[in-house]
């Protein structure tokens, strides 16, 4: 258990660059391996051209990069790309594979996992080493209202999926470059049994990148409200957000939903706005750096999260808050 | 005729988890590092109530189906069952061994796998896109893995287009993906489904006469030792209930344009509008 370590990360491109998960994977598996040289190494899957991200990687200090290429990998489908990924454990030889939760990820490593009759365990946000230097996984349970700790074996390597908890910033600390080693992903025979018929275009800023977040719940009261929600994040150059609940009622579309089941957002200024904070909401939430609540009932769980918090009816709050920033905003 | 394999599984109430955690009365049992679940109910994952509400869909839509439900272990699983009767399923079948004892989701999928094989396979697998109490998401993936067919997962929408052939609806961040996936495939069930429907008192009266099928794993053909294989690669060596003192600052004035001011200064003040 005491060897040492070695992190094989699954890094997912979107659109076009890395997905920002994959810089929080870099950091967690840096510090496991306590920055030994050649401890971390990553995978790209993808059609031709991939390989273009790898320079990506190595800027954050990550030298080695497995490359697999394949038309079939065009679509972000785990089956094959769990298929191209276990092809490129087995020459790298990893005691850990970390792959970053997007769509494609959270579905890859238990696949991958299969694949390899590994163990798997998702949702970790932070790996460490126990006493007798075992790698340790610590997931939020319950939507976390409980924490575990799971101890990890590392032959075959576990398969950990990793959840982002903060925003991610690509640190360059290489310029050097690295390695580009060639994987045959082994999909000759094989046929892809799921076909996209119609796909949502990505479209506008993102959620999770928003550095200001308002999100409303069912303290609302009714549906037309919401616009309230709407206008104060537009006067604040943020993003609006929701709970489940009033996602599930149609009040807000479901993209806007914050969760566990959501978006997991990190701004610098989170508003609840009628939100109670069932675990499911502070599960997507509850890193933000400064939260404000609003809420009538001021024993709401939400306010334990909260730095501020404002007990008036946020019906009559909003209209007087959003003039008072107006207002604010004019003056700067 | 299409074979539906509807696999749910049994968890603590996640509402009454999560009351009993913020109010610090929710316990630990050292022993299976689990929380205890003495005074909490115990039910259907609710996203694998979604999956079986999915089956109903494709019953009402016409679809010529038999419904299974696989559930594994439990404390009280003839509610899942019972309540799986009532909303239509044809068949139950509850997995029971000792060995299955504090199973992980991989080991869990095992389980399935060998079981959905054991029946004579599916064409369609439906199951919740994660259970509320682990939230790991395993099940679905790693069932199609095994069985080396293909997964859709956060399924809002299931229908059959043609033979062998399901369109799913899946909610991605980005709004909606729509695909068309072979059947036999895995598809995991996402709250965007809807609320399932509930069973009328007639048909909850009349499933309580039915029983599922229990099946063990030599019934199922699998390994113990394969089960507990799981358990040992990854194993759960800490539970802990993160406390939360909380240190909010409560804004109060004489009107909501007084509160809104104070509040607009102190964001301001710490730089972040």
């Amino acid at each position: 258990m005491t060897a040492k370590k070695s992190v094989l990360i699954v890094a997912q491109d979107d659109g076009g660059r890395l997905d920002p998960v994959v810089f929080d994977t870099v950091t967690a598996a840096k510090r496991l391996t306590g920055g030994a040289q050649g401890g971390v190494a990553a995978v790209l899957t993808g059609p031709p051209g991939t390989q273009a991200l790898a320079e990506e990687l190595w800027a954050t200090g990550v030298a080695d990069v497995y490359v697999a290429e394949h038309a079939a990998l065009a679509e972000p489908r785990a089956d094959s790309h769990a298929r191209a990924v276990a092809v490129a454990v087995r020459q790298a030889r990893p005691s850990l594979v970390l792959v970053g939760q997007t769509l494609l990820g959270r579905d890859l490593a238990p696949y991958l996992a299969a694949r390899m009759d590994a163990g798997v365990i998702m949702n970790a946000t932070e790996l460490r080493l126990d006493a007798s230097g075992a790698t340790e996984v610590v997931c939020p349970i319950y939507g976390g209202g409980v924490q575990a700790v799971y101890r990890v074996s590392e032959s075959p390597p576990s398969v950990v999926g990793f959840q982002r908890t903060v925003k991610s910033t690509a640190e360059r600390v290489s310029h050097s470059r690295g390695r580009v080693i060639p994987v045959d992903p082994g999909l000759g025979g094989f046929k892809d049994k799921v076909k996209l018929v119609e796909r949502s275009a990505r479209s506008g800023p993102r959620l999770e990148e928003a550095n200001v977040v308002v999100s409303g719940g069912m303290g609302l009261g009714e549906a037309k409200n919401y616009r309230y929600i709407e206008e104060l994040a537009e006067v604040l150059g943020g993003l609006p957000g929701a709970s489940r609940a009033i996602c599930d009622l149609g009040w807000a579309a479901r993209a806007r939903q914050v969760g566990l089941t959501g978006t997991r957002v990190f701004p610098n200024l989170y508003m609840a706005v009628g939100i109670a904070g069932a675990s499911q909401h502070l599960a997507g939430m509850s890193t933000s750096k400064v939260i404000v609540a609003v809420n009538t009932d001021t024993k709401a769980p939400i306010f334990k999260y909260a730095r501020y918090g404002v007990t008036l009816d946020c019906v009559e709050f909003l209209p007087a808050f959003i003039a008072e920033c107006r207002k604010l905003k004019s003056h700067s | 005729m299409v074979k539906i394999a509807v696999l749910a599984k049994e968890v603590p109430d996640s509402d009454i988890v999560d009351a009993f955690a913020f109010a610090g009365r929710l316990q630990i049992d050292p022993a299976t590092k689990t929380i205890r679940r003495e005074n909490i109910a115990v039910g259907m994952n609710s996203y694998d109530a979604q999956a079986v509400e999915a089956a109903m869909r494709l019953r009402d839509a016409g679809v010529d189906c038999t419904i299974q439900v696989l559930s594994v272990g439990g404390i009280a699983p003839q509610a899942l069952f019972q309540r799986s009767f009532a909303l239509g399923a044809d068949e139950g079948y509850h997995l029971v061994d000792n060995s299955f004892a504090g199973v992980d989701s991989m080991g869990c999928a095992h389980i399935l796998a060998a079981a959905i094989r054991h029946l004579g396979g599916a064409d369609l697998i439906l199951c919740g896109r994660q259970g509320t109490d682990y939230d790991q998401g395993v099940v679905g993936p790693t069932v199609a893995a095994l069985l080396d067919i293909p997964c859709v997962s956060i399924a809002k929408d299931v229908r059959l287009v043609s033979p062998g052939i399901a369109r799913v609806v899946r909610a991605i961040p980005d709004g909606e993906e729509t695909v068309d996936v072979e059947l036999p495939a895995v598809v995991t069930i996402s709250n965007e489904l809807g609320v399932p429907r509930y069973p009328t008192a007639m048909a909850a009266f009349a499933a309580r006469r039915k029983k599922p099928v229990t099946l063990s794993a030599a019934d199922i053909g699998l390994d113990a030792a394969r089960v507990a294989l799981s358990g040992e690669r990854v194993r759960r060596v800490e539970i802990d209930i993160p406390k939360r003192e909380g240190t909010c600052q409560f804004l109060e004035g004489n009107s909501a344009s007084d509160v809104a001011a104070k509040l607009a200064q102190a964001l301001s003040k710490e730089s972040v509008i």
